[in-house]
C-alpha cells in the first residue's frame, strides 16, 4: 500500500439490492446487527421501512406544534391588542370585547397554518441538514440509478461498529447484488 | 411483521349474546310502548304532544344521520379504491344496512306531521306567510292544476335510495365472499360514485326538508354540509366502536393498531371539518346580521340555549381535535373508544341543539321523552344488528385486496 492510498478515508459501504423486499429485509438485519450510521436509499418510499430501519418518532410533529401554536398566538396578540385595547372601534354595530372573536378566528385559523407550514418545511431542511451541494455518495456513479430502478443501502464510517472489511462481508452476506467501498475524495 | 397468508373467513357467534339481546329488546319495547302511548294519548295541541313529536324527530334524526355517515365512507372506500379498509368495511355495510329498518321509525313523524312542520298547516290558512308563499314551490310541485306533494315524494325517495344502496352493497359484497370474483369491487367501485352524487344531493335536500323546514324562514347555504360533517365525524365514531368492540370480543384477530390509527385519523379530520364548517356558517350570518338569517342562533344563544351551544363548540371541535392530534390515542383502542363515545354523546348534543329549541325557546328544558325516544329507535336498532351481525363473514375474505388490508403500515 502507498502512503497516498493509506490517506484516502473509506466514506462508506455501498450495497445494491434488486428489489424494495429484499432491501427491506437486509435493512432488518442491519438493525438488529446494531448499526446507528446508515440509511437506505430507494425510487420511491418503502411502507414499513421506518420499523424495519428501527428508526424513532421525528420530533417534527412537535416542532410544527410548536409553530402553529406560535402563529395562532401572533394572530390573537395581532388582533386583539390594536382592536379591543389600543383603539377599539365599533364596526357593523360589533362589540369591541372577547365577544368579537368570530371575525378573528380566520386570521388566527390563517396565521396558525402559515407558521405551521413554514415550521414543517424549514423543520425537514434543518433536521435532514439541508442545504447540502455535494455528498460523497454522489461519487459513486451507479448510485444515480437510485431515482429510477435501483435500491441501495449505505453504512458509514462514522458508525462504531464500522470496518472497510468487515461491514462490507456482512453486507455480502445480505444478499447484495454488489458491494462496494466509496472513499470521500474519490 | 409482513403476513403472507389470508386470514380465514370469521364468523359472529350470536348464542353468547342472548341475555344482552333480551336486555336491548326488553328496553327497547318499554320506551317503544310508553313514548307512543304518550305520543297518541295526549290531546291535539297540548305541549305534551308536541314534546312527544319533537323528541321522536331529535332521536331519529339522530340515528339517521349517524347511519348515513357509516354508509358514506363505504361509498368513499369505494370511491377512493382503498386497500386499507377491507378488513373493517363488512361492518360499515352491517350498519348501513339498518337504514332501510329507519322507515318504520318515520311512520309516527308522518302521523304527527301537523305538530311538527309548522307549513303543513300555515300554508292551508287564507293569509299565508309570504316567506312560505315564495318558498312553497320546493315543497310543493305544481303541474299544470295538480298539486303534488313533492315533501312526500322525497321523503320516499330518500329511504329508497338509503335503502336499496345500502342492499346492494352488502348483497355485492357477500357475491364477492361466495365466488372472489375481482369484478365485483371493479362494479362497486363503479356505482359508488353515482351514488356519492346522490347521497350529497339527498342528505342536503334532507337537511332542508326535515331540519330547516322547521323554521321556513331560515335560508343557510351550508346547513346540509354542516349535517353531512357531523354525520360522517359520528359515523365513523360508530364503526370504530363496532370495530372495537368485535376485536374486544375475540375476532378480527387482523385488525391491528395500524388500521386504528388510519380511523383515528379520519375522526380526527371530521372533528376539524365540522368545527370549519359549523363555523363558516356561524360567522357569515353573524357579519351579514340579517334577521332572516340571525333568528336561527338567536334562538340557540339565548338563556340556557347559550350555554349548551358554547359547550358543544368545545367538545363536538377542540376536545376531540387537541386529544386527537397525538399519535397514541388513535393506535391506543382504549384511548380511541373514549373519544368515540364522547362524539357520539355530542352529536346528541348537536342534534338536541338543532330540533329542540324550536319547543323550548326560553331555554332548554330536558325531558324524559328525549331519553326515551332514543332508547325506543335506539335499542332496537342495537338489537337488529347484534340479531343479523352473525348471518354473514365479518369481513369479505375473498376480496382480492385483503392482504394490502392485513399488512397495512402507515
Amino acid at each position: 500500500m502507498t502512503a497516498a492510498a493509506a490517506r484516502r478515508q473509506s466514506f462508506a459501504v455501498v450495497a445494491e439490492f434488486g428489489s424494495a423486499a429484499e432491501l427491506y429485509h437486509a435493512a432488518e438485519r442491519v438493525r438488529d446487527a446494531g448499526y446507528r450510521f446508515w440509511d437506505v436509499h430507494s425510487p420511491f418510499p418503502i411502507h414499513g421501512m421506518n420499523k424495519a430501519m428501527g428508526l424513532g418518532k421525528s420530533p417534527l410533529g412537535y416542532i410544527i406544534f410548536c409553530g402553529g401554536l406560535t402563529g395562532f398566538l401572533t394572530a390573537v396578540g395581532l388582533e386583539f391588542i390594536p382592536s379591543s385595547i389600543l383603539y377599539p372601534l365599533i364596526v357593523h354595530g360589533k362589540p369591541v370585547d372577547f365577544f368579537t372573536v368570530p371575525a378573528f378566528f380566520p386570521i388566527m385559523f390563517e396565521l396558525t397554518i402559515l407558521f405551521s407550514a413554514f415550521t414543517a418545511f424549514f423543520g425537514v431542511f434543518i433536521l435532514n441538514r439541508l442545504p447540502r451541494l455535494h455528498h460523497p455518495l454522489f461519487d459513486y456513479l451507479p448510485f444515480r440509478r437510485v431515482t429510477n430502478d435501483a435500491f441501495f443501502l449505505v453504512i458509514e464510517s462514522g458508525d462504531p461498529k464500522y470496518s472497510e472489511t468487515g461491514t462490507r462481508d456482512f453486507l455480502q452476506g445480505l444478499g447484495s447484488k454488489e458491494v462496494k467501498v466509496i472513499y470521500a475524495n474519490d | 411483521m409482513s403476513l403472507h397468508s389470508v386470514p380465514k373467513p370469521e364468523h359472529f357467534d350470536v348464542k353468547n349474546l342472548s341475555r344482552i339481546l333480551l336486555i336491548l329488546l326488553g328496553i327497547g319495547a318499554l320506551s317503544l310502548l310508553i313514548t307512543l302511548v304518550v305520543g297518541f294519548v295526549a290531546p291535539p295541541g297540548s305541549p305534551l304532544r308536541r314534546q312527544f313529536a319533537f323528541s321522536w324527530l331529535f332521536a331519529f334524526i339522530y340515528f339517521f344521520t349517524v347511519l348515513a355517515g357509516c354508509y358514506f365512507w363505504i361509498l368513499v372506500h369505494h370511491s377512493t379504491d382503498s386497500g386499507w379498509g377491507i378488513l373493517v368495511r363488512r361492518q360499515m355495510e352491517n350498519l348501513a344496512m339498518l337504514l332501510p329498518w329507519m322507515v318504520l321509525f318515520f311512520v309516527p313523524l308522518f302521523l304527527f306531521r301537523k305538530d311538527i312542520w309548522a307549513w303543513i298547516t300555515v300554508k292551508n290558512q287564507v293569509h299565508v306567510d309570504p316567506a312560505l308563499e315564495a318558498k312553497l314551490p320546493y315543497f310543493e310541485f305544481r303541474l299544470g292544476h295538480v298539486v303534488i306533494p313533492f315533501f312526500w315524494l322525497r321523503t320516499i325517495f330518500y329511504f329508497l335510495y338509503f335503502g336499496l344502496a345500502a342492499f346492494y352493497f352488502r348483497r355485492t359484497s357477500l357475491r364477492q365472499d361466495a365466488d372472489g370474483d375481482p369484478r365485483w369491487s371493479i362494479q362497486m367501485r363503479g356505482v359508488s360514485f353515482v351514488c356519492l352524487l346522490v347521497f350529497a344531493a339527498s342528505l342536503t335536500a334532507m337537511s332542508f326538508d326535515w331540519i330547516a323546514s322547521l323554521d321556513y324562514h331560515w335560508a343557510s347555504t351550508m346547513w346540509g354540509v354542516y349535517i353531512f360533517s357531523g354525520a360522517a365525524g359520528a359515523g365513523m365514531a360508530l364503526i370504530i366502536l363496532v370495530v372495537v368492540g368485535l376485536k374486544n370480543a375475540g375476532y378480527l384477530w387482523a385488525v391491528n393498531e395500524e388500521h386504528y390509527h388510519i380511523m383515528g385519523k379520519l375522526l380526527l379530520t371530521f372533528s376539524i371539518f365540522w368545527g370549519y364548517i359549523g363555523f363558516s356558517q356561524y360567522m357569515l350570518i353573524w357579519y351579514g346580521n340579517i334577521p332572516e338569517e340571525t333568528q336561527w342562533f338567536l334562538r340557540r344563544n339565548v338563556e340556557s340555549w347559550n350555554v349548551l351551544s358554547t359547550f358543544m363548540v368545545v367538545g363536538r371541535f377542540f376536545i376531540p381535535f387537541l386529544y386527537l392530534l397525538f399519535q397514541f390515542t388513535k393506535r391506543n383502542p382504549k384511548f380511541l373508544s373514549f373519544i368515540c363515545f364522547w362524539v357520539l354523546a355530542m352529536h346528541v348534543l348537536d342534534t338536541y341543539i338543532t330540533v329542540l329549541p324550536f319547543i323550548h325557546p326560553t331555554g332548554f328544558q330536558i325531558n324524559i321523552l328525549d331519553l326515551l325516544c332514543l332508547f325506543a329507535i335506539g335499542c332496537p336498532l342495537a338489537f337488529l344488528f347484534l340479531r343479523t351481525i352473525g348471518d354473514v363473514p365479518l369481513f369479505p375474505a375473498r376480496d382480492p385486496r385483503l392482504l394490502e388490508s392485513v399488512n397495512l403500515s402507515n
